[in-house]
């Protein structure tokens, strides 16, 4: 087998093609729709992961939430101290950098005659340390607010809409349960400012918050690891941490944005799999589909191979043209399929408003599977022409 | 040339033995032109795929330009037949999807000769068959006889040690057979060896030499040669016509083997009744 051959296998392979048009394109169905599900249903995965990962990393990937619980049936809420978790942060400077406790609840907003209730939460100034706040205008709670417990706030957008018809509040006063409150600084955007979305909020300092909801007991710290590696020494170093401080290793919890994403990525991976497998079902359906098709081209192309044969084409040289055959019909389907398969999820995808990946691994990966199903499926036709004996052949009409 | 000793071909159809061949000796000298006639079932259809490599004898031996092709492999003989044997079919057996010039090319193709040279080679034996203008038709496109000339250039292209033609004329009306006949009158005339398997007696009577088969056997091998030269400048309208003009001469010049010319005679008959049976 030169060269030169096989370059005459995929002309006439071509041809063959060519010359059963209709023929060809129902047997590439099977692998059109076999290869664009795999690419669809893997995009669409992938694409969730991702959005759900982008959401996540903006969290923080080296966030870490304490959250304290009620310890059973009619008991309080136990809590460790501010003190004790600045404790932790300052003999821990490899691990953490950062601390911020928080405090969350519902407030009665009144601005001018107009009431509501607004959700509030309370952080300290070093919260900017650990997460970005974005504020649009004005600042964020400052170490001055802290300790002199200020009655300043952080507003959200709705707020600025609906009290304020979208002019710059700061320096303006708001109540909040009766108290008032002066605007130092606005939110961007988070929702879509409604006032079921994260814009209807409003942020104080903790300490003011303490006074103010009359609540001693800090339910929430929010630390900042040193780097993203430290994470998950931070977790377990403050688990044992707070264990030691309570007594006890039941009533709070530790978690990490990290150690949420690699849950997720884990299960998201799975379904993807998954997904990618239940299409590639389709694929070998539409390689039987191939083999189907080059079964009953052999048999009507009986005589066609007894010319070849007594004109003096070797066994291979017939394995090969049909292999071919089959090898070309397979790899076409599969790069429509691919064309398709991008085109149709993009095109769902922007509809849906998700995010649509294709990975190009996932692009080569299901072109050679579908060049495999090819081969694969075509060595048993290709066989049996190749063993056909030239005089069977001939006589054949 | 071609050598065939005591070949034997048995077929095994359930219990019983069918010997198609039964022991045949040929020796076929180089740039002959031999006719091989008999009816159907005499077992020339077999002959021939021994004598084309097609098939393989169960018993004795056969040589073709000095190689033994009675023990190849498929492989080996898809060769033998590629390099040493030009084929023409009844039946042309073109392949319709290809153009006239593919074709020709396709034997060329398998010997793996580059495409440019065996362009050159393929348009030279169109141009050689008159079909040079017809390259690029399909053979669906072209008429019986215009076909049959497509497929004895297929048959030269690869400049073969052998031209073998089964009933060439046989699909063919009476002009395109003469042309057909004329055109492989040439390749003789150029050198070239050639065999014609017919049972048509007209067409093997302007062989150099005739060999009849009956009953897998040979019986009988008849030296032609002193009427070739009248045979070959037989003119189409002679041909066909037993009544008069040259064929009439040929007859009375095979006085001497006035035998077994009626023995040919007999044999015709039962062939074109074998072939109405059929």
């Amino acid at each position: 087998m030169n060269f030169s051959k096989l370059s005459q296998s995929f002309k006439m392979s071509i041809k063959s093609i060519m010359g059963n048009k209709g023929r060809s394109a129902l047997t590439m169905l099977g692998i059109i729709i076999g290869v664009a599900s795999v690419i669809i249903l893997t995009g669409i995965g992938e694409g969730a992961t991702s959005t759900i990962n982008d959401s996540l990393a903006e969290m923080g990937t080296k966030l870490i939430t304490v959250s304290m619980s009620r310890g059973g049936w009619g008991g309080s809420t136990r809590t460790v101290s501010i003190d004790s978790m600045q404790e932790f942060l300052d003999e821990n400077p490899d691990l953490v950098e950062a601390m911020s406790p928080s405090m969350s609840g519902n407030v009665l907003l009144k601005v001018g005659n107009e009431n509501t209730y607004t959700s509030l939460t309370a952080y300290d100034s070093t919260y900017a340390d650990i997460k970005d706040p974005k504020i649009q205008s004005g600042r964020f709670i400052s170490e001055f607010d802290i300790t002199h417990r200020s009655y300043v706030c952080i507003v959200g957008t709705y707020i600025v809409q609906e009290y304020f018809g979208g002019m710059d509040p700061v320096g303006e006063t708001i109540k909040l349960n009766g108290r008032q409150f002066k605007v130092v600084g606005v939110y961007e955007e988070k929702g879509n400012s409604t006032e079921t979305s994260q814009d209807n909020a409003v942020t104080i300092p903790y300490t003011t918050a303490m006074r103010f909801l009359k609540n001693k007991n800090i339910t929430t710290y929010y630390f900042s690891a040193a780097t993203e590696e430290s994470v998950e020494a931070a977790v377990n170093s403050l688990e044992s941490y707070i264990t030691n401080k309570l007594g006890t290793d039941t009533g709070f919890t530790v978690s990490s944005v990290a150690e949420i994403m690699d849950t997720l990525d884990e299960i998201t991976g799975t379904m993807t799999t998954m997904l990618a497998g239940i299409a590639a079902i389709s694929l070998v359906v539409g390689g039987i589909g191939i083999m189907n098709i080059m079964t009953v081209s052999v048999s009507e192309r009986t005589r066609e191979i007894g010319i070849r044969k007594a004109i003096g084409a070797r066994t291979t040289d017939i394995l090969t043209q049909f292999l071919v055959e089959s090898t070309i019909i397979s790899a076409m389907g599969g790069v429509v399929g691919i064309v398709f398969g991008v085109g149709v999820g993009q095109l769902v995808c922007t509809l849906i408003s998700m995010q649509f990946v294709t990975k190009p691994s996932m692009v080569m990966l299901s072109f050679f599977f579908s060049l495999f199903i090819g081969i694969f499926f075509g060595i048993a036709p290709a066989k049996k022409a190749a063993k056909l004996h030239p005089i069977d052949a001939l006589r054949s009409e | 040339m071609i050598r065939l000793e005591n070949i034997t071909k048995i077929y095994q159809m359930g219990d019983t033995e069918v010997r198609a061949l039964d022991g045949v000796s040929i020796h076929i000298k180089p740039h002959e032109f031999v006719s091989i006639i008999g009816p159907s079932g005499s077992g020339k259809s077999t002959l021939m795929n021994m004598i084309g490599c097609l098939d393989v004898p169960t018993g004795g031996r056969y040589w073709i330009d000095g190689v033994e092709g009675s023990k190849m492999t498929d492989n080996q003989l898809a060769d033998l037949r590629n390099r040493k044997i030009g084929f023409i079919f009844q039946q042309y057996n073109l392949l319709n999807k290809l153009s006239a010039l593919e074709n020709v090319e396709l034997p060329l193709i398998y010997r793996g000769i580059p495409a440019a040279e065996r362009e050159a080679m393929a348009k030279r034996a169109l141009e050689r068959v008159g079909l040079i203008d017809k390259i690029h038709h399909k053979p669906t496109e072209l008429s019986g006889g215009q076909q049959q000339r497509v497929s004895v250039a297929r048959a030269l292209s690869a400049n073969p040690s052998l031209i073998l033609a089964d009933e060439p004329t046989g699909a063919l009306d009476s002009k395109s057979g003469v042309e057909i006949m004329q055109m492989l009158h040439d390749l003789h005339a150029d050198g070239n060896t050639v065999v014609i398997i017919t049972h048509d007696l007209n067409i093997a009577k302007q062989a150099e030499r005739i060999i009849t088969i009956r009953d897998g056997k040979i019986t009988s091998d008849i030296d032609n040669k002193n009427d070739r030269a009248d045979a070959t400048n037989v003119k189409g309208s002679d041909i066909g016509d037993n009544e008069n003009g040259k064929t009439a001469d040929l007859d009375a010049d095979l006085k001497e083997n006035e035998e077994k010319e009626k023995y040919i005679h007999d044999l015709l008959e039962n062939t074109s009744s074998g072939g109405d049976a059929e």
